[in-house]
């Protein structure tokens, strides 16, 4: 037992209560930082042993710990850009010439080339979905690119899948073999005849003229001629073959579609081929009535906006509506975030002891799924770090009463021989 | 839950009701607009407790507004033909007065009668043969006005055909601004209602019918199912015809390249102005049209001079003529006669005829005795006068195809053309107070089931406003615990 072992330890008290001080200061100033994880000073005991019944004060030190896997409160913006986790993953990020990093700010807006950048200068990164969706293959942080979006990209879909849900009249008269659309005669007939505009490759209108004609009882055939090759009155005969054609059978019983043949694949002149499904045709007494009719495909047009879906998949969308995916944003993890080392920008690096980057999915094995158009709020609240300053500066006053005390007994002990 | 997420929390409170209160305004100044319907915004919680406005939504009542296009589109074609028959009705006039051809026909034959007692008298030829030029003249009049109207019906097809491709163009640039508002998550019911009131506009011209796909995506078709408009306008076509001879018929419509009017049409039109129009032209105007040349061709056959008995020679035109000079065949209307039919001009005293020819016969071939009844010119000859009343009442072979039977009497036959007329003037306008009222009746159920109720909306407003209210106290409270925290560390 020493009056300066006493000093000593409350030295390290003092001190241990401002590093507590520095962390609230820490927090406090980033009380809106996107992203923001706050940090915590904990304290450990070091013991002298004692030697007989003496007793040696010790002394006490900092160690800071971050919560990182702490999830913030997300707040909703209106911008499409703005990212949030909700759940264990982390955007994985490149700053110039450095590695991948870590970070839950999703605060991203375009650069001049279309990267998106978030506040802390990080770029996001994704796997580029050009091959298509399936092409993607999670491993590690190779072949992860900067997100980038270019609005002046024109994107045709073409045409590739449709359906038709129709009513044909059951009371129609049955057209001769000779008079049928798929004879493709001058003065063919048919019983009820529509059309649905398709996309070629490059984005072009292509019409389908679409022919239903009764071929018998509960006989129906359907003939696809394209509109362009029709004769000057807008009809009959086309210059080309039809399309395709296809026979339709319809149950007596019960009015709907009986057999094999239930779907039409009708190659787009300079496009794909498009299956179009017949299976929900009925023939019932009635009017020719449509119920629905749609093919995809979209023409060439430009980039109107993006949009990001939970699991990350990013999505074009065209001025006419068409949809298509360009990049998949992956989450990267580790088995220990809270040891991750937190680096300027509201990035993290992982340690030894946080374990190496992981990638993977969102909405997959707890990464949690992204939001957009929300950002996470800093986990730092205001009241409680308050609370926790005016705990530090009593400790810290404490503190400094037992070094005063200590110090006057020191005073006392070396007037003792004057 | 800390001090800063009740801040978030109140925060959020604050900008909703702004956003619901701007909204609340949208619809006021909107009301009484027959085309707008209620926006309502889709507030929800998120996850940390705020709140916010996930989408705005509108009072769409799509079976009404079905039942509206379908009304408005039998109202059109109802009205449209009443208009024609309208028309066709005040030249013709009422069968009760004495400008009908029935009502002429009588006073020729009242006439012919006074004639008959005196033929001496050439004031009494005189009145007939004046009333014979009334007739004429009526015909004629008629006769153009029948060509007026399916002329001015195809003029009104053309000019209809016109509208619907603007619209149709319209509903083209429309859809395509909800196809990308969509995919922006924009907000799509202004532009919503703006395609409505568009397909409301168009239904009263052609019958529509629509289905909605995906993203709000619409397809119209025809009532008889052609496509008008899927991803893009199709083209509806009409080949001008006017001015339409008497014996044509007009070009007919396509529709995608489908013909939806006329006989051969596999999907026709069931409802619209243009179909009423196309009607018009077509069907009842031109079937009126061959009931006047009838009562022509009968005028002409009736008062006609047949040769003598054994001479060999054909029956020549009489009173009544036509630019031929000769008698139409019997039993089948000649088209346009009506226009054309004239009072002879030997006989019109206007045109420096006898009425001589009117009491002795032989107007058509002066001095061939084989047409003189009176050769001997006697001032008492009055057996060919009384030949003619008796002509008027016998029955005649006429046209079935002018709707009036096969065989009728002169006289019964214009008064059974008047009768037709009005009957089906009659009828039409019935229908067309009827299905008016039907159309009137949807659309003002459409209103009240989706247009804007001022109450309602004030009502909102006052709740907009209190929860506005009620999120400021939140976050003045806030502010002031969190102040009371700051001081504690003085």
């Amino acid at each position: 037992m020493s009056i300066y072992g006493t000093l000593r330890t409350s030295i390290s008290g003092m001190s241990v209560q401002t590093d507590r001080l520095s962390t609230i200061g820490d927090n406090i100033a980033n009380v809106s930082t996107t992203g923001y994880k706050r940090a915590a000073a904990e304290f450990s005991t070091l013991v002298l042993q004692a030697v007989g019944t003496a007793y040696e004060s010790g002394s006490v030190e900092t160690s800071i710990r971050r919560s990182v896997a702490e999830q913030g409160a997300l707040d909703y913006s209106k911008s499409l850009t703005d990212l949030a986790i909700n759940g264990a993953g982390f955007f994985l990020v490149e700053t110039s010439g450095s590695d991948v990093q870590m970070t839950r700010a999703g605060n991203f807006t375009p650069n001049a080339s279309g990267e998106l950048v978030n506040s802390g200068g990080g770029k996001l990164l994704g796997y580029s979905l050009e091959s298509g969706l399936g092409a993607v293959v999670v491993n590690g942080t190779a072949g992860l690119e900067p997100v980038r979006l270019d609005e002046r990209a024109l994107k045709a879909i073409p045409s590739s899948e449709g359906a038709i849900v129709a009513n044909l009249p059951a009371s129609a008269s049955a057209i001769a073999a000779g008079d049928r659309p798929s004879v493709n005669g001058a003065g063919a007939q048919y019983s009820a005849r529509t059309s649905l505009v398709a996309y070629d490759s490059l984005g072009g209108e292509v019409t389908l003229d679409i022919y239903f004609a009764k071929t018998g009882p509960e006989a129906w055939e359907v003939t696809v001629f394209d509109r362009a090759t029709a004769a000057t009155s807008g009809s009959f005969p086309y210059a080309g073959p039809a399309l395709a054609t296809q026979s339709l059978a319809f149950d007596a019983s019960n009015g709907r579609l009986v057999g094999s043949a239930s779907s039409l694949a009708v190659p787009i002149p300079g496009g794909l081929t498009a299956d179009i499904d017949l299976s929900l045709m009925s023939q019932f007494a009635g009017d020719f009535s449509i119920a629905n009719a749609r093919i995809d495909g979209a023409p060439a047009v430009p980039v109107s906006t993006y949009e990001m879906s939970d699991a990350g998949v990013l999505t074009a969308v065209y001025q006419n509506g068409a949809r298509s995916p360009i990049y998949q944003i992956p989450l990267g993890y580790v088995m220990s975030p809270d040891n991750l080392s937190m680096v300027s920008g509201n990035a993290f690096l992982p340690t030894d002891a946080s374990g190496d980057i992981q990638v993977g999915l969102a909405d997959t094995a707890g990464l949690g799924s992204i939001v957009s158009g929300a950002l996470e709020q800093s986990t730092v609240d205001i009241a409680s770090e308050m609370a926790a300053m005016i705990e530090a500066q009593r400790n810290y006053t404490a503190n400094s009463r037992v070094f005063q005390t200590g110090a006057e007994l020191a005073d006392v002990a070396i007037s003792l021989r004057s | 839950m800390t001090l800063g997420s009740a801040w978030s929390v109140g925060l959020s409170g604050l900008s909703t009701a702004a956003d619901q209160i701007a909204l609340v305004s949208r619809n006021v100044s909107r009301a009484g607009d027959a085309d707008a319907t209620r926006k309502i915004a889709a507030q929800t919680t998120n996850a940390n407790g705020t709140v916010s406005i996930a989408r705005i939504d509108r009072t769409a009542e799509r079976a009404l507004l079905e039942g509206v296009l379908s009304r408005r589109g039998e109202a059109g074609h109802e009205t449209a033909i009443a208009a024609a028959l309208d028309r066709l009705h005040d030249i013709v006039g009422d069968p009760e007065l004495e400008s009908s051809p029935a009502a002429i026909v009588a006073t020729i034959e009242a006439e012919l009668r006074v004639f008959a007692a005196d033929p001496s008298n050439e004031a009494a030829g005189r009145a007939a043969v004046a009333a014979a030029g009334d007739l004429a003249r009526t015909l004629n009049a008629a006769s153009a006005e029948v060509s007026a109207v399916r002329d001015d019906a195809d003029r009104a097809i053309v000019e209809k055909v016109e509208s619907i491709n603007r619209s149709l163009a319209e509903l083209e640039a429309v859809s395509r601004d909800i196809r990308t508002a969509v995919g922006r998550d924009g907000d799509i019911t202004d532009l919503l209602d703006h395609r409505d009131a568009i397909l409301k506009s168009m239904s009263r011209e052609i019958g529509i019918r629509t289905i909605v796909r995906d993203a709000s995506d619409i397809v119209v078709y025809t009532d008889g199912g052609v496509t008008l408009f899927e991803a893009v306008a199709r083209e509806v076509t009409v080949t001008p015809s006017a001015p339409l001879g008497p014996a044509s018929t007009g070009a007919q419509i396509l529709v995608d390249g489908v013909e939806v009017t006329g006989l051969n049409a596999v999907m026709p039109l069931r409802s619209g102005t243009l179909l009423g129009l196309v009607e018009i032209r077509d069907v009842i105007v031109p079937t009126f049209g061959r009931q006047l040349d009838e009562i022509a061709r009968g005028l002409i056959e009736t008062f006609r001079d047949e040769a003598k008995a054994g001479t060999g020679k054909p029956a020549i035109p009489g009173l009544f003529t036509s630019e031929a000079g000769t008698i139409p065949p019997s039993g089948s209307a000649t088209p346009g006669l009506a226009a054309l039919l004239t009072v002879h001009a030997a006989i019109d005293p206007a045109k420096g005829g006898d009425v001589r020819y009117l009491r002795d016969g032989g107007a058509s071939a002066p001095g061939d005795p084989d047409y003189d009844t009176n050769p001997a010119r006697s001032a008492g000859h009055s057996a060919r006068l009384l030949e003619l009343v008796a002509a008027i009442s016998t029955a005649r072979n006429f046209d079935p195809e002018a709707g009036l039977g096969a065989t009728a009497n002169l006289r019964d036959f214009a008064a059974a053309s008047v009768g037709w007329l009005e009957e089906r003037r009659q009828v039409t306008s019935d229908r067309t107070e009827l299905t008016r009222a039907v159309s009137d009746r949807a659309e003002a159920s459409l209103l009240s089931r989706a247009g804007i109720n001022l109450d309602q909306e004030m009502a909102d407003l006052l709740r907009f406003e209190q929860s506005f209210q009620a999120s400021s106290r939140l976050i003045a409270t806030v502010d002031q615990m969190i102040r009371t925290l700051i001081e504690a560390t003085r």
